[in-house]
């Protein structure tokens, strides 16, 4: 299996994996820990508005993406802050509607969508060299951010309203978050597609918060299940389509490791605690 | 006369349709320790969120040493009734005091520490510092959240109801903690607790939809017929006299 890694495409997968898990396990971890899966969710079925939109404007669908994944995520944010009531529905109307964009707009575009696929269920064995320096440069941004602002980013997820008492800029800051959650989502659509990506971001950061009481232990183990689940992913979809030729999509099989690293670190925190917490 | 530590001035709000503050106006001197009392309901949490700069009002104006709250932030330290937080987050009790600490900018990390483990030592959980925060029992994460507060170091310290869920058996007298700590820092409490407060505050300040303010030391039998003499309602009125003095669990937010 290790001539996989005389492939230029399977190491700029490999790369692009372990750079989407860098991002991944510090924003999913905020995500996580604050409870707002639901709204980074949301960002990236919306997203899918945005494909559709690249496709029949015939722009970058990631790019597309990326406009979608922002405006939804600043106006879910507003309400959110705003008023907390009805959010929950708002949330899955974007979900949706942003998905019923996306498929309307390739109907009305020229042609077919050959790679329409790869958007669902992500592309990672074809990302091109450009996507690396996009992920790369994401990756810069979070681990920056989070470095400088991370009392803040804790305050703020864990306890907004004294944050806002002391003085710290709640609604600057969970915007920035935002904006960055949708960013990500769209470096996680190339890799697992719209429908995976919440998994991506949620999965290895619940498995490491059963292992740590510690914010920053809890990303950097969640930045490790990351990067063991995209490889994983990678070598098993490799080795299944060359030694048995079957066509097994890489996208789902990360996540499907994801899973069962979690169910197996279910057990063995179970174990190592008794029966203590989930 | 200086600057008050707060000052409201014809303060009116409403939530969800219902007017619960009326027309307060209420001025709290620098280095006084003032408890809010009043009947559940009667909108003593929503007085302190609107002096803390959390509520806007619908009217009037609220100065925290002559600035608008926004401008007085990392002077005020806040122990709220419910916290807000999920116990589930990863973090340590001494990670919680800690943020007490942001209030005061970029101070060295190790000085922050050393700050935030005076303040657990100084509310009897110094133990505690590297318990997780889900592992705490109630009254010793009230004591982590009186501990945040302390940490902020603030002029002007805000608590709602911080011994409701106290244990007495940890030998923390809050009350006389708190009596300590002024006359240089301004203290508002609320609580339901009058046998307790009336022997350390200094005034007393009545809210029942309007703040009725006593600032005598002791709080007299003709005072609390005052006080709640300002009740509108009748019912709330004996039944704030009865359960008074059991220590009501929990409750409604008020």
């Amino acid at each position: 299996m290790m001539d996989a890694l005389q492939e230029p495409f399977f190491l700029r997968a490999l790369l692009a994996g372990l750079l989407a898990a860098v991002a991944c396990g510090i924003v999913g971890t905020l995500i996580v820990v604050r409870q707002i899966a639901s709204i980074s969710g949301g960002l990236s079925h919306a997203a899918f508005g945005g494909v559709g939109l690249g496709y029949l404007l015939r722009f970058d669908p990631l790019l597309g993406a990326a406009l979608f994944s922002l405006g939804c995520g600043l106006g879910i944010g507003a309400a959110y802050r705003h008023q907390r009531t009805g959010l929950d529905t708002l949330i899955a109307m974007v979900w949706s509607i942003g998905m019923a964009l996306g498929m309307v707009f390739i109907a009305l575009s020229p042609g077919y969508a050959p790679d329409l696929m790869s958007y669902l269920f992500g592309s990672i064995l074809f990302v091109p060299t450009s996507f690396i320096a996009i992920a790369a440069g994401l990756d810069v941004v979070v681990v920056v951010a989070t470095v400088l602002l991370y009392r803040r980013l804790q305050a703020i997820t864990f306890d907004e309203e004294f944050a806002a008492v002391l003085g710290v800029p709640v609604g600057p800051l969970f915007y920035g978050l935002l904006a960055v959650i949708a960013l990500t989502v769209v470096v996680l659509i190339r890799i697992v597609g719209v429908i995976l990506a919440i998994a991506l971001l949620t999965i290895p950061a619940a498995t490491a918060r059963q292992w740590s009481d510690d914010l920053r232990v809890v990303m950097l183990i969640a930045i490790g299940i990351g990067a063991l689940c995209t490889t994983a992913g990678l070598f098993l979809s490799y080795g299944l389509s060359a030694r048995l030729e079957m066509n097994m999509p890489t996208g789902p099989l990360i996540i499907l490791v994801a899973a069962t690293v979690y169910g197996l670190s279910v057990i063995a925190s179970r174990l190592r605690h008794g029966r203590e917490k989930v | 006369m200086s600057t008050p530590a707060a000052d409201i001035r014809d303060v009116w709000l409403s939530f969800r349709g219902r007017v619960v503050l009326e027309a307060v106006t209420l001025a709290v001197a620098e280095g006084d320790f003032l408890a809010v009392i009043g009947p559940n309901g009667g909108g003593k949490t929503m007085l302190l969120r609107v002096m803390l700069g959390l509520i806007r009002p619908d009217r009037g104006v609220v100065k925290l040493f002559g600035r608008p709250p926004r401008r007085a932030r990392g002077l005020v330290g806040y122990v709220p009734q419910h916290p807000q937080f999920d116990a589930g987050y990863p973090i340590h009790a001494l990670d919680v005091v800690r943020m007490g600490r942001l209030a005061a900018g970029r101070g060295r990390p190790a000085d922050d520490i050393d700050r935030a483990h005076a303040a657990l030592e100084q509310v009897q959980a110094g133990d505690l510092a590297d318990r997780p925060i889900g592992k705490l029992s109630g009254g010793q994460l009230q004591r982590v959240l009186v501990a945040r507060a302390l940490a902020v170091e603030p002029r002007l310290l805000v608590m709602d109801e911080p011994t409701a869920s106290l244990d007495p058996s940890v030998g923390l007298d809050l009350y006389e903690l708190l009596a300590g700590l002024t006359p240089q820092m301004t203290i508002i409490v609320v609580s339901h607790d009058v046998g307790v407060i009336s022997q350390h505050v200094r005034s007393v300040a009545c809210v029942n939809r309007r703040v009725h303010f006593h600032p005598a030391g002791q709080i007299t039998r003709d005072m609390m017929e005052a006080t709640y003499g300002c009740s509108h309602d009748l019912l709330v009125h004996e039944h704030t006299h009865r359960v008074l003095p059991e220590h009501e669990p929990g409750g409604s937010a008020s």
